[in-house]
């Protein structure tokens, strides 16, 4: 009998310890989902392969440049000790040849400014992400586009800063419409790492010039120091429409 | 129960290697375009092995030559030797790539030369200073003579490289050479260092075209009285003269195979465009139309032809088939274009038009869309023709009443004299 009865208490305790056990496993389920989703809510998770959105950035205008908040992002991004990497930046666009005409009537009859642009597709995508996730409050889709906002500034900065370093001689590209695109990743301290081709151009001395505009720019600023992520992977078109005049 | 904690546990698992997927969301920014930048290149002077004297002064003639033949590609800023800020006694024999990105050198030319007597053992290197790499070696042997042909082949080696293509150095620009009220044909190197004169008919020759080949030239000269077409070897001879019909024998282009050469001929009253067999010399008559039709030039695929007509009241270009069907007309802009020619890349042609009554150069996509001014005035600018790389465009520039031969890139920048001459013709390259 007292084994019989403790056969029969040790199975009752073997049901209990299984009942722990899933409930310890529902409770970590529901934290580890907790910890999963919520973040993502508020940095607009995208769980694609390909590219949810591509922004088209133009040249800053001069009006933009002009604007006190404008003058200096990298200072306001960075902080005074890159504030030197930025001045050097604006020497080498005063030392650059002036663009062709074609380029200027480009920046004429874009009248959006860059960081308007990628702002207002930035929003498109925010309301829609929003329209999706019918749950989540409306507190967190104004906190998603106001992140989504000052990522786009530092979007501005550093398109602006490559840009800077991408340099080719006028007139030697064989063709039209040249695409080549690059995946980066940004790392919290701005240090570009893992550099791939998504897609190659087909010549090599386009490729390569990239390659070379990358190194050029690379510390980019510092990643904001809300951005929560631990390093930022990005995709970058470089272009050609407009290098044969 | 066993299984409702093995899918409990799978889904947490799941979970949890997916939350790294959200490192795969990516935002996609575009650049689109690069600055218009010349490749800024540093040349150091070259070293010399052995203790001999530099009696040439070649540690000096490399660097000075290469630079020469960089620069009149238009595609690189060469960066004075005042620059420079390298330091023998710091570096001991190695490259401080700092040194160079520091003064705005993205590229770097070392070269060391070792010779005895009339033979010499060139080495050249090109380095990537931004990137901290050799990029090409390249040694070279042979005799002193030769040291302009290594320069060349770096040069090609370089621009290979950095542009994807080699350059046009083995090239040659025919063009009409006036000599009193005659002129005659001669041909310079892309370079402008050597000059040939092609034909000695002491007469007004004119229009001189090439074989694809490079082999042939043809013409049209006023030897015998009537402006007749013919044809010489580039190696000697006085030429044969090829069609004598009554009026006008204009030389037109060749066939990008060589086969047939265009031809503007007036023999059936104006001006209309034939094509000649090269061997046989059987003509097709291409045009019929009441307006004088010349000036007619190949697709480089041999499908299309390009001419000039004033058939719509004023000169203008229009594309035809190549047996002379389906003829468009390609410009509507300007009331007075002319002598086209055809990219070797197929995609647009340049032109002469009137600007203020001054002519300048212009190039339009084969759609007739897209024209654009390559020259302004300041003097007047005619006869483009293309270089056989599409990237480089010669022209007859004249200001001060004197015509001469230039030659600039195809975007119209990097404008270069090389003589004085008119109606130039570039070759195709030469082995």
């Amino acid at each position: 009998m007292t084994s019989l009865n403790y056969s029969g208490s040790q199975r009752e305790e073997g049901v209990r310890l299984s009942r722990m056990i899933i409930l310890s496993l529902v409770i970590h389920l529901a934290l580890l989902t907790l910890a999963v989703f919520w973040p993502m809510r508020t940095s607009s998770p995208r769980f694609t392969l390909g590219p949810v959105y591509s922004v088209q950035l133009v040249n800053l205008s001069d009006t933009l440049m002009s604007h006190k908040q404008m003058s200096d992002p990298l200072g306001d991004l960075a902080g005074p000790s890159l504030r030197e990497q930025s001045l050097v930046m604006k020497k080498r666009v005063t030392t650059q040849t002036a663009p062709p005409i074609r380029k200027m009537e480009t920046k004429k009859s874009l009248s959006n400014p860059a960081v308007e642009n990628l702002r207002k597709k930035l929003g498109e995508k925010t309301s829609a992400d929003n329209a999706k996730a019918e749950s989540s409050p409306a507190a967190n889709s104004a906190a998603s586009a106001e992140a989504n906002d000052r990522l786009a500034n530092y979007y501005t900065v550093i398109w602006s800063r490559i840009k800077s370093q991408w340099n080719l001689p006028g007139g030697i590209n064989p063709k039209d419409n040249i695409e080549a695109i690059v995946q980066v990743r940004i790392m919290q301290n701005g240090t570009i790492t893992g550099i791939s081709f998504e897609k190659k151009s087909g010549l090599a001395y386009f490729d390569n010039s990239i390659l070379r505009a990358l190194k050029k720019a690379n510390p980019l600023p510092p990643l904001p120091p809300w951005y929560r992520e631990n390093g930022l992977d990005l995709g970058i078109r470089f272009l050609s429409s407009d290098l044969r005049r | 129960m066993k299984s409702t904690i093995v899918s409990i546990s799978a889904i947490i698992l799941l979970i949890t290697f997916l939350a790294p997927c959200r490192g795969a969301a990516k935002d996609y920014i575009d650049i689109d375009a690069p600055n218009f930048q010349k490749f800024p290149i540093a040349i150091t002077g070259f070293t010399k092995a052995g203790t001999d004297s530099d009696k040439e002064g070649l540690a000096a003639w490399f660097p000075d030559n290469l630079s020469k033949y960089l620069e009149i590609t238009g595609y690189f800023n060469i960066v004075p030797r005042k620059a420079f800020i390298e330091d023998p006694a710091r570096s001991q024999g190695n490259i401080l790539f700092s040194d160079w990105t520091t003064i705005g050198a993205d590229y770097l030319v070392k070269g060391h030369f070792s010779g005895q007597g009339r033979d010499l053992s060139v080495q050249m290197r090109l380095y990537d200073t931004v990137r901290g790499e050799l990029m090409r070696e390249k040694k070279y042997t042979g005799k002193t003579t030769d040291r302009k042909e290594m320069v060349i082949q770096f040069v090609n080696e370089i621009l290979l490289l950095l542009t994807g293509e080699r350059g046009v150095f083995n090239t040659q620009i025919a063009y009409v050479h006036k000599q009193g009220k005659n002129s005659e044909i001669r041909a310079i190197t892309f370079d402008g260092s050597a000059q040939k004169q092609l034909t000695n008919y002491r007469s007004l020759t004119l229009a001189p075209r090439w074989s694809p080949d490079g082999k042939w030239i043809s013409f049209t000269s006023y030897r015998d009285g009537n402006p007749d077409f013919y044809i010489t070897g580039l190696k000697g001879g006085t030429g044969k003269k090829v069609s004598s019909y009554p009026g006008l024998n204009l030389s037109g282009a060749w066939s990008p195979n060589g086969r047939k050469v265009l031809l503007t001929l007036s023999k059936d009253g104006n001006q209309e465009i034939y094509a000649m067999d090269s061997t046989s010399g059987y003509i097709q008559r291409l045009t019929y139309d009441h307006a004088i039709d010349v000036s007619p030039v190949w697709s480089p695929d041999g499908k299309s032809v390009a001419f000039v007509s004033n058939r719509a009241g004023s000169p203008q270009i229009y594309i035809m088939d190549s047996d002379g069907k389906n003829v468009k007309r390609l410009t509507h802009e300007g009331n007075y274009n002319t002598s086209p020619s055809w990219s070797p890349k197929g995609n647009r042609i340049a032109y002469e038009s009137t600007v203020g009554g001054v002519f300048q150069i212009f190039t339009i996509s084969t759609d007739g869309t897209n024209p654009q001014q390559l020259t302004s005035q300041g003097r007047e600018n005619k006869h483009p023709s293309w270089s056989p790389d599409g990237r480089y465009l010669a022209i007859t520039s004249k200001s001060g009443g004197t015509d001469r031969i230039a030659v600039m890139n195809a975007n119209g920048t990097n404008f270069r004299v090389l003589c004085e001459g008119s109606n130039p013709a570039w070759s195709q390259y030469f082995q």
